[in-house]
């Protein structure tokens, strides 16, 4: 690795990689340089302006965020020409932007309220009309109300380079520029809902969510996801013990922010007037509410005496369950059950997965490597909708590390848009690609071959 | 025939020598009169022979930052193996300018010898003209002047037998002043929203399809024939030091004689209103100028003895920029003037950065209330306040061009924004509309 460049932000002496942007250095030094439009792991924007700093020997001031560190560089983020340009877009900013917080979905937990907070100014000299235009529903769960938008492009940027989707952009020019389905009065997109999640302010909001609580109101409770054996984290809004929002805001989990449309609304099934609540016992053909101390006593006598009369086991796990879970589960089935036979419902060939990979260590995937090994092997399966969160990390990988992603599968999928080379290979069949594809598929056309 | 606009006597007409011929846009007059001769002459050039003959002009470039166009070239890595592009900034929307039209009006070829000189010298074999969508009838022209060069194997695989390979090809644009900004027209050619790039890279470097790319003004260009066979030297005695040449004025506003006229760099302002111009329309005074396109910080009638070349210019804080040259007599409001220019800006601005966006509009909103009597005296240093927020902070140029005149407005003509005040109605409003080209 190349030496690290030396530079100056604030007195502090750093150190920082070449290309070090100046905004991620300060962040890693503790010093807090604001913005809107930058968003680790998104393309630059350097459109909002807030990151504006002075350097030392540049004449006019410079923006943290596109702005490489370099040797010697004295970088200063809280002269008086730095806060005055701050307090000054943000005044900008509020022209437009209603100042209707109280009754905003966002209030709260809204980036423009506190960096105004932080940095704005107390009066605004803007007397005039602002520009207005009414609030728009462009699916089930995503409402856009141009006036809050404040252009930051993150929801863009994260629908077009995070879910490989761009179902958004942008439309109209100036002060009355609005961000807008690629599709014109509707979303063609997996719904997932980053989009709403990134956004700073309430521009964009959530159709399941809106105006049912207030931020604050909730507590915010940490899970697993069960919808598919990714694993991802989802932090639930819960008041008065309902489920109102699903999200991962404070990014902890293997699974960062990101969410897919299941792990973010597919909850509402907890209160279902059919979903069951209280073990049962059938008694003389009828089932009977139990407690949860009665049912397990009663499943307890059976397992015993199926035991005491020789019976044998089998158990049956689930992909969608925790490790840990798991881990509990395969623990009473070898030493209360005294039985080996378990096993979980599959959807590929894993017995031939587990073959090939006999005797190798380190040899299983983890969602850790799909960000960050040099190729990703994509075999017959539409990543994106079984496996989202998989599909997210190849993307990331590819487009901040230039991963190479090759994808093997029977028909067209999300993948290939960012894949080095595609393999069309009969349904059923996509296992078997090596004999056929590694030498003779390479270069012959078969399957389109897609290079970025 | 169309005639733009009567010649004066005092021009020295260097790019416009072949406009007043009939038939001046066909390729047989362009031939006849000196027509691709200094292609022949560039062809047995070497590539730095070619640019250091464009250095050797102090040829700036002419769309209104006045870059030397010779260095301008030699930033173009000739190693690189990506094809190189010449790209043609046809997009003239600056307000008060309109002498690209004329150029490609009235001398297509020359253009388009220009862009091939350039090729020569950088390594490109593809060019491409970027036409503002609104010059429908010039692309017309331009892609038939296109064309007969193709016909005459002016264009194509083989170039004259010389075994010189360059294509041209026009590209429209859809309205926008941002795609004027270098980086803007390169997203719009490719297809994309007319929005500015992050740079570096430079166009240079990374221009079309992040491709090495020369991007000039169509009168930077149409100057390099006439460089070549003048030879860079000669060329740049036609103007001042680090001002070569010649280049194309627009006159307009109130003037008796608006036009479009090619006088040397470095002309002195108060003789091309009086003495090129005409004069001031119905005797009436000065009262102020625009000296370089809407962009430019306005000048007070005792400003304009000045020699129009970009560093005089710059000496008195404003830009000689792209040569639209507005007159304003003493009937003028000032006021109104801003509010005109802030209208243009509010509404171009394509809304990629804060301070340009919400900025201008904002400025509009006020000064549109000011002309209306409805200004209040706190409000006059707010507008200069405000349009120094936008200065240097914006993302391209676009938001400085909206925020410099403004300013300049406010500071040099505090009196016409204090007779607006308390709901007092504009003291000119019968007087004649400013009108500009």
């Amino acid at each position: 690795m190349a030496d690290p460049v030396k530079f100056t932000i604030d007195g502090q002496e750093l150190e920082a990689a070449p290309g070090t942007l100046v905004i991620e250095a300060a962040k890693k030094a503790g010093i807090e340089i604001p913005s809107f439009c930058y968003y680790e792991g998104y393309s630059l924007q350097a459109a909002c302006r807030m990151c504006l700093v002075e350097v030392e020997k540049m004449p006019k001031m410079q923006v943290a965020c596109t702005l490489p560190v370099g040797p010697g560089m004295v970088v200063k983020t809280n002269t008086p020409q730095v806060v005055a340009a701050r307090k000054s877009t943000l005044e900008f900013l509020l022209t437009n932007h209603p100042l209707d917080c109280p009754i905003c979905d966002k209030g709260g937990e809204c980036e423009l309220q506190d960096m105004v907070f932080r940095y704005g100014a107390a009066e605004s000299r803007f007397t005039d009309n602002k520009v207005h235009v009414d609030e728009q529903q462009w699916s089930p769960v995503v409402f856009y109300d141009g006036p809050r938008c404040i252009l930051c492009f993150r929801c863009v940027r994260v629908c077009r380079e995070g879910m490989g989707v761009g179902a958004l952009g942008v439309i109209n020019r100036g002060v009355v520029s609005l961000i807008a389905p690629n599709e014109g009065d509707h979303l063609e997109c997996d719904e997932c809902g980053m989009c709403i999640d990134i956004c700073p302010v309430g521009a964009l909001t959530s159709g399941s969510y809106r105006y049912k609580t207030r931020p604050w109101e909730m507590e915010h409770v940490g899970t697993i996801c069960t919808h598919c054996s990714n694993g991802c984290k989802t932090t639930l809004g819960v008041r008065n013990d309902e489920i109102i929002r699903g999200n991962n805001r404070d990014r902890s989990g293997i699974n960062g922010e990101f969410l897919c449309i299941k792990g973010r609304y597919a909850f509402d099934f907890t209160n279902h007037p059919e979903r069951l609540q209280t073990p049962m016992i059938r008694e003389g053909g009828q089932l009977k509410e139990v407690s949860w101390s009665q049912a397990l006593k009663f499943v307890a006598t059976r397992f015993n005496e199926i035991k005491q009369r020789g019976g044998k086991f089998g158990v049956i796990g689930s992909t969608r369950t925790t490790n840990e879970e798991n881990y509990y589960l395969q623990k009473f089935a070898r030493l209360g059950l005294g039985t080996n036979n378990i096993d979980h419902h599959r959807t590929g060939d894993v017995v031939s997965l587990v073959d090939t990979l006999s005797g190798r260590t380190d040899a299983l995937a983890t969602s850790d490597d799909f960000l960050n090994r040099k190729a990703v092997l994509i075999i017959g399966t539409d990543l994106s909708v079984e496996q989202p969160f998989l599909a997210f990390q190849a993307r990331t990988n590819q487009r901040l590390r230039g991963a190479h992603i090759y994808v093997v599968t029977a028909g067209p999928v999300r993948e290939d848009q960012c894949a080095a080379q595609v393999v069309r290979a009969a349904r059923g069949g996509e296992l078997g690609f090596g004999s056929d594809a590694r030498g003779a598929g390479e270069g012959t056309g078969t399957g389109g071959c897609l290079r970025r | 025939m169309p005639l733009y606009n009567e010649p004066s006597p005092l021009e020295v007409r260097v790019l416009s020598k072949r406009f007043l011929l009939p038939n001046s846009a066909s390729i047989d007059t362009y031939l006849a009169n000196e027509g691709y001769q200094a292609w022949r002459k560039a062809v047995g050039m070497t590539q730095d022979e070619i640019i250091n003959e464009v250095k050797a002009s102090n040829l700036r470039g002419r769309g209104g930052a006045g870059f030397p166009t010779g260095m301008k070239w030699s930033f173009v890595p000739r190693n690189s193996p990506k094809p190189k592009y010449i790209m043609v900034n046809a997009d003239e929307s600056e307000p008060g300018t309109c002498k690209d039209r004329v150029l490609m009006e009235f001398d297509p070829h020359q253009l388009i010898e220009g862009m091939m000189i350039a090729g020569l010298a950088v390594g490109s074999q593809a060019g491409y003209i970027y036409i503002r969508g609104e010059y429908r009838y010039l692309i017309d022209i331009m892609d038939k002047a296109i064309d007969e060069a193709y016909a005459r194997g002016w264009l194509g695989d083989n170039i004259q037998g010389t075994g010189v390979k360059f294509e041209v090809r026009t590209h429209t644009g859809a309205g926008a002043y941002e795609c004027g900004e270098e980086s803007a027209l390169l997203e719009s050619f490719e297809g994309k929203r007319g929005v500015p790039r992050i740079r570096p890279p430079f166009p240079a470097v990374a221009g079309a399809y992040q491709c090495p790319t020369v991007l000039n003004n169509v009168e930077t260009y149409c100057s390099v024939p006439s460089i070549i066979l003048m030879g860079g030297a000669s060329w740049a005695a036609l103007g001042t030091p680090k001002n070569g040449g010649t280049r194309l004025f627009c006159l307009s506003g109130h003037i008796n004689k608006p036009g479009v006229y090619e006088l040397p760099m470095g002309f002195n302002l108060m003789r091309m209103i009086n003495e090129v111009g005409g004069g001031m329309r119905g005797g009436k005074k000065l009262k102020a100028v625009i000296p370089g396109g809407s962009s430019c910080p306005v000048l007070k009638a005792d400003e304009c003895d000045v020699a129009m070349d970009y560093d005089s210019v710059a000496a008195i804080k404003s830009m000689l920029g792209s040569g639209g040259v507005v007159v304003m007599d003493e009937d003028t409001c000032m006021v109104k003037a801003a509010l005109r220019i802030m209208k243009f800006y509010a509404h171009e601005s394509c809304g990629w950065c804060i301070p340009c966006r919400e900025g201008t509009t904002w400025l509009r909103k006020v000064l549109s209330r000011f002309h209306d009597g409805m200004g209040r005296r706190d409000e006059i240093d707010m507008i200069g306040d405000l349009s120094k927020s936008i200065l240097g902070r914006t993302f391209c140029p676009l938001g400085d061009a909206a925020a410099m005149p403004t300013i300049a407005f406010v500071e040099k003509f505090r009196d016409d924004f204090e007779a607006h005040l308390d709901g007092k109605p504009c003291p000119y409003e019968n007087a004649s509309q400013l009108v500009m080209a």
